[in-house]
């Protein structure tokens, strides 16, 4: 007889999945480092000198880091046997032209890309946005004039660091990475990790243009785009970015950003508006159903 | 371990011991890697076990052989030898042979140790003779010298050791020859009678040696150019079923009787659970005979069966029962839909019913008239339902509005489909029917029907044979229901649920005639049983030749058989003329696509309103809508299939919430409208299936795929294969095998002629319409069309009271069903000229001999001569028709047995059977068999009137008696490699008369 299927068992049967066994360890150690500085950083931050400090004495590496690395070495592979043995490649079907499959997801890593083809343009998602996080991870040395927390671990010292951290890489690539990975479904509509896959479920598609909420509408009765629409998008897009002039013209007098200078100022600025404008545009998708913020005949934002 | 922790890292780095952290994980590694090497070698490779159970099994199956063998054989004569042996044994092995044993054993250990000494010394000398060859090339000649006298030396001491081994093994064969081979070669001599006395045991013993020897491997079966890629590239399939399935074609697993061998003790198994799940592991084939003609080594498993061919990891995994796999292992009657794959236009297939079924309804209820599907008849010039050119002219609005309305309310057992019209939709229907209809041109031939007689209509009825296709007083519809006890009514079957099929066959045919009084009137029914053609052209129902007393008989007797209970409250149409009313008739005709079955004037141009089905079988639950339905309901429908006899087949994708392929086309089929909502209307009617009938309907639906099988695959009949296609459809949609037998299946008629004469068994059939089978190759291509344009012209059964009516066939319908028997006996149409076929004087004389000998007269009549009859006559063919009907071939096949020619015909086997021929009579012809039976030939050909003389070959013909020994012969007309051999015999027999047009 068929027993009737519960939440537990789709929700087991979406952690079971051998396709989402990294994506789970993603978390648990994403958690377990998080935990860890955390309690190391509020420990060094309630101090005068941080515990780090205090084990002056260095050691040679060899014997006594390389001993430690064989050891973590052996560890890995005792875990990879173990993982290539029980967990079997999550292989499908054969491939077929004439079939896509519902849904079509990309290796774990790269859902969270996935994830941002959701909210943005493909040359937007696909490119700029990778180009953007590459070009800003190769920038970060050069624009970091911060020289604390050099060996130990503090939250005090780094506060805009570890804020951008925590938003790049948790708000941003975590959560999109599990979004993409447990919350998508057929037709990459949202599912609860808890509920069946229903090919046919019918969401409304009634997304709407940034001006048309305030009643600019983006076409014209002859289906020509209309200036104002135009104009108002991209007033907001100027105005959003000119934030980081205002910043400057307020504090540039500080002796933090006269260190830092107007170029690195320019380029932290730019990077830091542009990630948060990437939340901004997903929130304002899943809450106001904005389709675009600046939709024009070449490209839209 | 917290504590582990602090303690550690409160130690400095330098003096952490990592001694027991590396042996921990170094072992743990040791064991992962063990584990590994398990996993690899043995949990993955489950077929090893299975492969050693197998061997187990086997080798027992084999010793329980060679005990039972050994139990027959006499046991003193085995006695006597096997203590011979063992005196023999004693001998050899004794103290009086010890000595010399030693002494051999002794010189054989020497010998090996000068054999040694001379090769070692050997190839030093071939070193030696290298270093010379190399030093004369070199110009040294100095060291060339001396290795060349190295090398003599080397080769003196050679010859020397040679000698002292030639005479050691002088002395050696001296010893044996005078002491030991005397008694061993009367041992082996002893022991070879023993295993002759043995004979079969011996073999046995060998066949267990080899199987216990068998050693684990994985059994597969290429197949090199049967499979193709999504995307076309031509694909490598390796079969590794037989890697568990080791007994499938194992000889000594055919015989099934080994797995009823339970109980403890000297036993196979010793539960009934064991030997079942052996049998199912390792028993044969279910279809042996299958196997023969689809040679597992050319066509493999999976193809026909499915499975995910390469896998051999986990059983669930081998059989393809895990999600992403698209084709599983297919179970129950679902396998059936694989035979399709190849044999695309069959509709019989003698071992898979249910696909038969399936197809055979896909036409009958007519669902080509809407959906497009793989190989079906042109929907433009068949039509399911009757024609309604004329509809008006035939029935009463009123009648037709009940009707329409609910078709099984008048009979349950009608093809027709409710279309869940509500009144004024019916009413817009019939006004539009009977406008289109109104000018019609049809009267009765006569205003009024003549007076018949009712009881003697009753007779002609049944003597003529309209329960052939009609069901009537007692002879209830072939398929008839069986009320079965059903868990949702409502869900599957809006009147309850039943078994049983409507395939039009039989008198499924034509419609049920008990109630026709109350549906025609009787100048409409005299015209119609006149001739079915003059209301309807193109309807199925042939011309009877009724004479007109015998139609108003019939006529005056179906009247009578009323119920006016169907119009007893007649609904009121009101006026049907209203245009706005007629409009809308048409309309829903054309939503509701009535002209997919039925013709309807004004209607000749619209399209299928369908979906196509082409490959409806591929298709997942996530293409198929399953409105309102929940869990609850779709498990309730599985449930109810899987409980019966027609367990539907199961899906591994897509399993959550019961939504599957099978359950949506189950309930699809036996209630059409079930997924309906209310943004999705359905408009496909309600069959009211049966189980049996949605069930085959699924098995045929399951097999619409489309799937590249190459064409060395498919159509064993190569050329022929479409011809007979065409013809199995033919004779399907003609009901010819309601009354023939057509490659043994049809013949629908003769339970009802035993019934109505009281005939059992095979006795019946001089009295019943003739069986079909080799008719391509028995009957002469004119004949055949005359026949078919006009069976009165030549009566052949002329003591039949059945009638063979006038069909009204286009010589192009003629063509293709001469061309499909023909087809079926590897032959093609072409013109032959039979008036002349040779023959001696002596050939006739002999066969005249033998027609007086066997009594042939008893039965056949000979023209004018009538048959002798007797106590054993039974009625058959006047043989003056012969000549001018029979093929000379098929004659001479047919005397060498006819029992496998026409199965349970009364004609004797005067000369034996095929397997084992034999003289009819010793004396004639020097009882030479063949000849004999060429020579009633040639008599009887002649019967009708002169033929021709001149010499015959009777070589050639005795070959046409064999169709198996010699298949060229039959396929005279084809083009088979093996024809220049035909052509040649052809020649022979008919010299320079054979109007061959190629």
């Amino acid at each position: 007889m068929h027993g009737k299927l519960t939440a537990l068992d789709y929700l087991l049967a979406q952690i079971e999945k051998p396709d989402n066994v990294p994506a789970l360890l993603l978390l648990t150690l994403a958690a377990f480092y998080i935990w860890h500085s955390w309690r190391r950083s509020r420990i060094n931050d309630s101090r005068s000198t941080p515990m780090e400090a205090e084990m002056a004495d260095k050691v040679q590496v060899w014997p006594y880091l390389v001993r430690v690395e064989f050891l973590t070495s052996i560890v890995v592979l005792i875990i990879l046997t173990v993982w290539a043995i029980t967990i079997n490649a999550p292989l499908e079907e054969p491939a077929n032209p004439a079939l896509t499959p519902n849904p079509s997801k990309a290796p774990w890593y790269f859902l969270g890309l996935q994830e941002l083809l959701v909210y943005f343009d493909p040359w937007i998602a696909g490119v700029m946005l990778p180009t953007l996080i590459i070009m800003g991870l190769i920038a970060i040395p050069y624009i970091d004039i911060n020289p604390k927390g050099n060996g130990y671990y503090t939250i005090k010292e780094r506060p805009f660091a570890q804020a951008t951290f925590a938003f790049g890489f948790l708000v941003l690539w975590v959560v999109l990475i599990v979004m993409g990975t447990f919350f998508r479904g057929p037709g990459w509509n949202i599912f609860t990790p808890w509920e069946a896959w229903d090919p046919h479920r019918v969401v409304p598609l009634n997304n709407v243009d940034l001006p048309a909420l305030v009643g600019v509408p983006t076409l014209n009765v002859d289906n020509t785009y209309n200036p104002l629409s135009i104009m108002i998008g991209a007033a907001l897009i100027l105005v959003f970015y000119s934030i980081g002039y205002f910043v400057w013209k307020k504090k540039q007098g500080t002796p933090f950003f006269k260190a830092l200078g107007p170029i690195r100022y320019g380029v932290t600025a730019f990077l830091t508006l542009s990630m948060t404008g990437v939340v901004i545009k997903i929130l304002l998708r899943l809450l106001l159903n904005v389709k675009y913020v600046l939709a024009t005949p070449f490209f839209n934002i | 371990m917290i504590g582990w922790f602090n303690k550690r890292f409160g130690t400095s780095i330098e003096q952490r011991n990592y001694g027991a952290l590396y042996a921990g994980f170094s072992l743990l590694l040791f064991l992962t890697t063990l584990w590994a090497v398990y996993n690899e070698v043995d949990g993955r490779r489950p077929w090893k076990e299975y492969q050693a159970d197998f061997r187990e099994l086997k080798v027992q199956v084999l010793l329980n052989k060679r005990r039972e063998l050994k139990g027959k054989l006499s046991k003193d004569e085995l006695k006597r030898t096997d203590s011979l042996l063992e005196i023999y044994d004693e001998q050899l092995h004794g103290k009086k042979l010890a000595g010399y044993q030693s002494q051999i054993d002794d010189l054989a250990m020497t010998i090996r140790k000068t054999s040694q000494k001379r090769a070692n010394l050997k190839s030093e000398a071939d070193n030696r003779n290298y270093m010379f060859e190399h030093s004369s090339r070199e110009q040294e000649p100095e060291a060339a010298t001396k290795y060349k006298g190295q090398r003599t030396d080397l080769e003196h001491r050679m010859a020397d050791l040679d000698k002292t081994l030639d005479s050691l093994d002088k002395i050696r064969a001296k010893l044996l020859a005078d002491h030991i081979t005397p008694i061993a070669s009367k041992k082996k001599a002893l022991e070879s009678h023993r295993d002759s006395l043995y004979g079969a045991v011996a073999d046995l013993e060998k066949k267990i040696d080899e199987a216990d020897a068998m050693p684990l491997q994985i059994q597969q079966v290429m197949l090199n150019d049967f499979d193709r890629t999504n995307f076309g590239k031509l694909q490598m399939r390796a079969d590794r079923c037989q890697s568990c399935h080791m007994g499938i074609t194992d000889p000594v697993f055919a015989d099934t009787s080994i797995f009823n061998d339970i109980g403890k003790g000297r036993h196979l198994f010793r539960t009934k659970d064991e030997a079942a799940h052996a049998r199912k592991v390792f028993g044969p084939h279910p279809h042996p005979e299958m196997l023969k003609s689809h040679n597992i080594e050319r066509f493999g498993c999976t193809p026909c069966h499915g499975g995910q061919p390469m896998s051999v990891d986990a059983v669930d995994h081998a059989h393809g029962l895990e999600s992403h796999w698209e084709r599983p292992l297919l179970t129950g009657a679902y396998v059936q839909g694989a035979c399709r794959k190849c044999h695309e236009g069959d509709y019989t297939f003698a071992m898979a019913d249910k696909v038969s079924e399936g197809r055979k309804l896909f036409i009958d209820f007519g669902c080509f008239g809407c959906h497009e599907g793989p190989s079906i008849p042109d929907w433009k010039e068949y039509k399911v339902g009757p024609s309604l050119m004329n509809i008006g002219k035939k029935i009463s609005p009123e009648w037709a509005y009940k009707w329409i309305q609910n078709p099984q309310s008048w009979n349950e057992h009608t093809r027709m489909p409710n279309f869940k019209l509500n009144d004024d939709q019916t009413k817009a229907v019939v006004a539009y029917l009977f406008d289109a209809t109104k000018s019609s041109q049809y009267a009765p031939v006569s205003a009024s029907a003549p007076a018949g007689d009712a009881a003697r209509g009753a007779v002609t009825l049944k003597e003529v044979g309209c329960f052939a296709c009609h069901a009537v007083d007692e002879f209830e519809p072939r398929g008839k229901f069986k009320f079965l006890p059903t868990t949702d009514k409502k869900l599957l079957w809006p009147n309850g649920v039943q078994d049983g099929n409507r395939i039009a066959e039989g008198n499924n045919f034509g419609p049920d005639l008990n109630k026709i009084g109350s549906k025609v009137d009787a100048a409409w029914l005299f015209d119609w049983v006149k001739n079915p053609k003059h209301f309807n052209p193109s309807s199925r129902m042939p011309i009877l030749r009724l004479t007109d007393g015998e139609a108003a008989d019939i006529t005056a007797y179906l009247m009578g058989k009323k119920d006016p209970s169907f119009l007893a409250s007649p609904p009121s149409l009101g006026s049907l003329k209203d245009t706005n009313l007629i409009k809308k008739g048409a309309s829903i005709i054309r939503e509701y696509g009535c002209f997919g079955c039925h013709q309807i004037p004004g209607m000749e141009n619209e399209g299928k309103v369908s979906v196509s089905l082409a490959d409806f079988g591929t298709k997942t639950a996530a293409d198929l809508y399953f409105g309102y339905l929940g869990e609850e309901q779709l498990h309730n429908t599985r449930d109810h299939f899987d409980k019966g006899p027609y367990k539907l087949g199961k899906v591994y994708m897509h399993l959550e919430d019961g939504e599957d392929w099978f359950v949506w086309t189950a309930l699809k089929m036996k209630n059409s409208r079930v997924f309906q909502t209310d943004a999705i209307a359905q408009k496909m009617p309600v069959f009211n299936m049966t189980d049996e009938e949605a069930y085959a309907m699924t098995v045929a639906l399951r097999s619409y795929t489309k799937s590249y099988i190459p064409a060395s695959f498919r159509d064993p009949l190569g050329q022929y294969q479409p011809a007979v296609n065409d013809g199995h459809f033919l004779t399907h949609w003609n009901n010819c095998v309601g009354c023939h037998k057509i490659q043994g299946s049809g013949g629908f008629v003769l339970e009802n002629l035993r019934t109505l004469m009281g005939i059992k068994g095979d006795d019946i059939n001089p009295y019943g319409p003739p069986n079909l089978n080799t008719a391509g190759a028995k009957i002469q291509e004119p004949w055949f069309y005359n026949f078919l344009r006009n069976p009165a012209s030549t009566p052949v059964r002329t003591w039949l009271k059945i009638r063979m009516p006038t069909y009204a066939f286009t010589p192009s319908e003629i063509s293709r069903l001469d061309k499909f028997f023909l087809g079926l006996e590897g032959q093609s149409l072409q013109f032959t000229d039979y008036s002349y076929y040779p023959a001696t004087e002596q050939t006739l004389a002999a066969g005249q001999q033998l027609w007086e000998k066997l009594k042939c007269q008893q039965c056949h009549a000979a023209g004018s001569t009538p048959s002798l009859g007797g106590a054993t006559a039974v009625p058959a063919p006047n043989l003056a028709l012969a000549g001018g009907r029979l093929k000379p071939e098929w004659i001479i096949r047919w005397i060498s047995d006819p029992q496998v020619v026409a199965p349970g015909t009364k004609m004797p086997n005067f000369f034996g059977t095929l397997q084992e021929p034999s003289a009819a009579d010793p004396t004639i012809l020097g009882g030479d068999w063949k000849a004999q039976i060429s020579a009633l030939r040639d008599y009887v050909w002649r019967i009708g009137g002169v033929k021709g003389m001149g010499s015959s070959s009777t070589q050639a013909d005795s070959s046409s008696m064999h169709p198996a020994a010699a298949p060229a012969v039959q396929a005279a007309g084809s083009a088979k490699p093996a024809d220049s051999a035909a052509k040649k015999t052809a020649m022979r027999t008919v010299p320079g008369k054979k109007l061959a047009m190629r």
